[in-house]
C-alpha cells in the first residue's frame, strides 16, 4: 500500500447502552500501522465540534454513510494523503475468507474498498505534495 | 496433509519461545540432537497439534504412518535427556497453527470475533493464521474422537506426562479475550437449541449477549470435560495463555511491520496479575530480543505453572526460589462474563496497580482453592454476585481462621445477607461501623482475623479520586509492608519473593524487584528505603545507573535497560 493512503474498516452497530445502531470505524490504517489517535480526534472535533469515542475498534459515532465519507475526506486533508479506502466489515470478511497473501495484504485490502480521493492534494504540484506530507 | 518427511526449518520454528517445542516442524530423528543442543530448562512444553495427527475419516496417527506423530518416542527422547514433558492441549483455536490448529477438512465456518470480523493472527514466520468456529458440530464431535483416541494411546503407551488444557487468547485494554469466543453462524444452531431448552424468549440485545456468553462457556466446558474424562491420569488443569502480538489490533500493526514491543512488555506483567501465562510464540526472535526476552526469562514460567496447579507455594522447597509476589486475591464470579472486572468498576484495581503493581491475583469463584490453608499475608476480596450459602460460609471460615477478607455485599442474595448478620450476632464478634465515603463495617478476630464489609453500590456517583483514597485507607489498615516507587511511568515492574536462606538469618523474606524500560526514552526512578527493608544487592544491570542518597535509591534506566534489586525484609 502506498504511504499516502488510508484504509478505514467500518461497521454499523450499537455500543453497550445505545439504543440505535450507528456507524463506527473499527480500524483506521496506514502503511505504518494505525492512524494516530490525535489526528482522529482533531478531524472528528472539526466535523462535530465534540470529542469522539475512541475505544479500540469503535471510533465514532457517525449518523450515516455520508458522514462516514465526509470524515474520511477530512482525515485525508488532515494527513495530506491522496486516497482513502472505505471498507465495510462485511466486505472485509469476504476478503478474509480467501487467504490473502501477507506480502501484499494491505494493498489488496485497499483495492476492495470504496475509494475517496483527496481532490485538494491532487491539485497540488509534486513539491507541495512532498512538503505537506506528514508521513 | 502430505505424508513426506517434514522439511527441516530454522531453529526458531522448532523452538518458538518459553521452552515450547514444535515437534511437527522437524524430523523425529532430529528431536534428540536438537533438544540436547538448545534446551537448558527442566521442563519442555509440547503443544499437541490435533491437525498433525488427524487423518481422513476422523482417524488419528500416533506413529503408525509418520514417525513425527509418535508421541511415545518423543516422551522417551525428552526423558532420556533428564527433562520433564508437559503437554498442552488447546481448546478452540491455537494461534500459532494454520487454521488455528483445526484439521483442514473441518475448517469450514470462519469464526467471527467481538468486532464482527474474521479473526486472524500473524505467526513468528509471518504466516497468516485464520480461526474457525469451535461451535461447528463437526468440529467438536471430531475433537471428542481425537481426545478419546489420544486417551487410549496414552494409556496403552504408558505416557504419564501431565496434560494441561490451554485456553488461548489475547489482551484488549488489559482484559483477556479467548479465541474460543465466536459469534459466527457456527454458533447459531446450538444457541437456538439452548434458548429453546432454557425457555428464553423475546430477548433484548443485552440479555442475548449474556446468554450467548453463557452458552459459549457451556460448550467450552464440554471440551474441557472431554479432556478430563479421556485423559484422567494425565489431566493437570486448565490454564489461560495470552499470546503477545495476538490481538486484532496487533494483527494490523504487525502486518505493517510495526510491532509495539512496549505493549507486549506491559501485557506480560498484566497477564501474570490475572493468573494468565504470557507466551511470545507468535513473535520472531528479532522482536523478542532485548528487554522483552529478559523479562520473559526472569518470570520463571514453569514455577508459575506449578503454582496454577495449586501446589503449596509456602512449602519449604517452593519458598527457596523466587515466586511472584501477591498481596491480594480478587475473586470474581464467572470471569469470562464480567468485563471489565468488577474490581475495576469499583476502582480497586487501578489503586492496586498504582501502588502494588502486579501484586494481585484474579480468581474465578468456581476455581477458588477454598480448602487450602489460609495465607495470613493475603487479603481476599469477594463480592455478592453468585455467592451461594456454601461460598459465604467458606468466606467466613477464612476470616474465622485468621484470614483477612473484604466482602462487598453488592448483589448479595437477601437470605444470605440475613445469614451474614446472624453470623455476626451469634459469634459475638466485635464490630465497628464507620462512615468514610460509604458505610463500612469492620470485624476483628484475635490479632489476625479481619473482615471488612461494605456495599459497592454506594460508590455510584462518587468521584474517582475519592474512591481511590477510600481504597488506600482500607488497604493501609492491613499494615502491608511494601516499598513505594516514584516515577515508574513507562517502566515495567515485577516483584518476586522468597524466604530468607540459612545465611540470611537477619531477613524473614527476600524481595526481588525487576525493572524494565521497554520505551525509547531514559527513565528516572526513586525508591525510598523505609524501615523493615534493607538493600541487599543490585544485579543484572543493563544500561542503568544507580546511586543511594539519604536512604533513597535513585535509578536511571536507558532505553532497553533493565535491572533487578534484592531487598531483605525484617520485622
Amino acid at each position: 500500500m502506498d504511504k499516502n493512503q488510508i484504509i478505514g474498516i467500518y461497521d454499523h452497530m450499537a455500543l453497550e447502552n445505545q439504543e440505535n445502531a450507528k456507524y463506527y470505524f473499527r480500524y483506521l490504517l496506514t502503511s505504518l500501522g494505525e492512524v494516530d489517535k490525535e489526528f482522529v480526534r482533531e478531524a472528528y472535533d472539526d466535523m462535530y465540534l465534540k470529542a469522539p469515542c475512541l475505544l479500540t475498534s469503535a471510533i465514532g459515532p457517525f449518523d450515516d454513510g455520508e458522514a462516514v465519507r465526509r470524515f474520511a475526506y477530512l482525515l485525508c486533508e488532515k494527513l495530506s494523503v491522496n486516497k482513502f479506502s472505505l471498507i465495510s466489515v462485511k466486505k472485509y470478511n469476504e476478503f478474509m475468507e480467501h487467504i490473502p497473501p501477507v506480502e501484499n495484504y494491505l494493498s489488496e485490502l485497499f483495492a476492495i474498498g470504496e475509494i475517496i480521493e483527496n481532490q485538494q492534494i491532487n491539485k497540488l504540484g509534486i513539491f507541495s505534495n512532498i512538503f505537506s506530507s506528514k508521513f | 496433509m502430505g505424508l513426506e518427511t517434514p522439511i527441516i526449518q530454522n531453529e526458531d520454528s522448532i523452538f518458538p519461545g518459553e521452552n515450547w517445542f514444535f515437534y511437527w516442524k522437524t524430523s523425529a530423528s532430529l528431536w534428540g540432537p536438537k533438544l540436547r543442543e538448545r534446551f537448558i530448562g527442566e521442563s519442555i512444553i509440547v503443544p499437541l497439534n490435533w491437525a498433525f495427527h488427524y487423518a481422513a475419516g476422523d482417524t488419528v496417527d500416533f506413529g503408525k504412518v509418520r514417525p513425527e506423530t509418535d508421541l511415545k518416542r518423543l516422551v522417551t527422547v525428552i526423558e532420556s535427556l533428564g527433562k520433564k514433558v508437559i503437554f498442552y492441549l488447546p481448546i478452540g483455536a491455537a494461534p500459532y497453527l494454520p487454521n488455528g490448529g483445526f484439521p483442514t477438512a473441518l475448517a469450514s465456518i470462519h469464526a467471527i470475533n467481538k468486532e464482527n470480523m474474521i479473526p486472524a493472527v500473524m505467526d513468528f514466520e509471518g504466516q497468516l493464521n485464520k480461526f474457525f468456529s469451535p461451535f461447528d458440530p463437526r468440529v467438536y464431535q471430531s475433537f471428542g474422537k481425537f481426545i478419546y483416541h489420544l486417551g487410549e494411546y496414552f494409556k496403552n503407551a504408558e505416557i504419564h506426562a501431565p496434560v494441561w488444557a490451554i485456553n488461548c487468547g489475547h489482551f484488549d485494554e488489559s482484559q483477556f479475550f479467548s479465541y474460543f469466543e465466536d459469534f459466527s453462524k457456527g454458533l447459531a444452531p446450538g444457541f437456538a437449541q439452548y434458548l429453546e431448552v432454557s425457555g428464553e424468549k423475546n430477548l433484548d440485545p443485552v440479555k442475548e449477549s449474556i446468554l450467548k456468553k453463557k452458552f459459549q462457556n457451556i460448550i467450552f466446558n464440554t471440551y474441557r470435560d472431554a479432556i478430563k474424562k479421556y485423559l484422567p491420569n494425565n489431566w493437570e488443569g486448565l490454564v489461560k495463555i495470552v499470546f503477545l502480538g495476538g490481538a486484532p489490533k496487533d494483527f494490523f500493526q504487525r502486518i505493517s511491520m510495526q510491532d509495539k514491543v512496549s505493549t507486549y512488555s506491559q501485557t506480560v506483567l498484566n497477564a501474570l496479575g490475572k493468573g494468565i501465562l504470557p507466551s511470545s510464540c507468535l513473535l520472531s526472535e528479532k522482536i523478542k530480543r532485548g528487554v522483552l526476552s529478559r523479562q520473559l526469562a526472569d518470570l520463571n514460567l514453569p514455577a508459575f505453572l506449578e503454582g496454577m496447579k495449586g501446589d503449596d507455594e509456602d512449602s519449604s522447597d517452593g519458598r527457596k526460589q523466587f515466586n511472584a509476589l501477591a498481596f491480594f486475591d480478587l475473586i470474581e464470579p464467572l470471569d469470562s462474563l464480567d468485563r471489565p472486572s468488577y474490581w475495576e468498576k469499583v476502582g480497586l484495581l487501578s489503586m492496586l496497580q498504582e501502588h502494588f503493581h502486579t501484586g494481585y491475583r484474579f480468581h474465578g469463584l468456581l476455581d477458588y482453592p477454598w480448602n487450602e490453608e489460609v495465607s495470613a499475608h493475603k487479603i481476599h476480596f469477594f463480592y455478592g454476585k453468585e455467592l451461594a450459602t456454601k461460598e459465604l460460609f467458606s468466606i467466613l471460615n477464612i476470616f474465622m481462621n485468621g484470614g483477612k477478607v473484604v466482602l462487598d455485599t453488592s448483589e448479595l442474595d437477601e437470605a444470605l445477607a440475613r445469614r451474614l448478620s446472624v453470623f455476626i450476632l451469634e459469634n459475638n464478634l466485635s464490630s465497628e461501623k464507620i462512615h468514610y465515603l460509604i458505610k463500612i463495617e469492620c470485624l476483628s478476630l484475635g490479632d489476625e482475623g479481619r473482615l471488612v464489609i461494605y456495599n459497592g453500590d454506594e460508590f455510584a456517583e462518587k468521584q474517582a479520586d475519592k474512591i481511590n483514597n477510600f481504597w488506600q485507607k482500607i488497604i493501609s489498615t492491613f499494615d502491608i509492608q511494601h516499598l513505594q516507587i516514584e516515577g515508574p511511568d513507562g517502566i515495567e515492574l515485577f516483584w518476586r519473593s522468597r524466604a530468607g536462606l540459612y545465611n540470611e538469618v537477619n531477613f524473614e523474606e527476600v524481595r526481588r524487584l525487576s525493572l524494565y524500560n521497554p520505551t525509547s526514552y531514559k527513565r528516572k526512578i526513586k525508591i525510598g528505603l523505609n524501615k523493615n527493608f534493607a538493600l541487599m544487592k543490585v544485579l543484572d544491570e543493563i544500561h542503568v545507573k544507580t546511586n543511594i542518597q539519604n536512604s533513597e535509591l535513585f535509578i536511571e534506566i536507558l532505553p532497553e535497560g533493565s535491572l533487578s534489586i534484592d531487598f531483605g525484609v525484617y520485622s
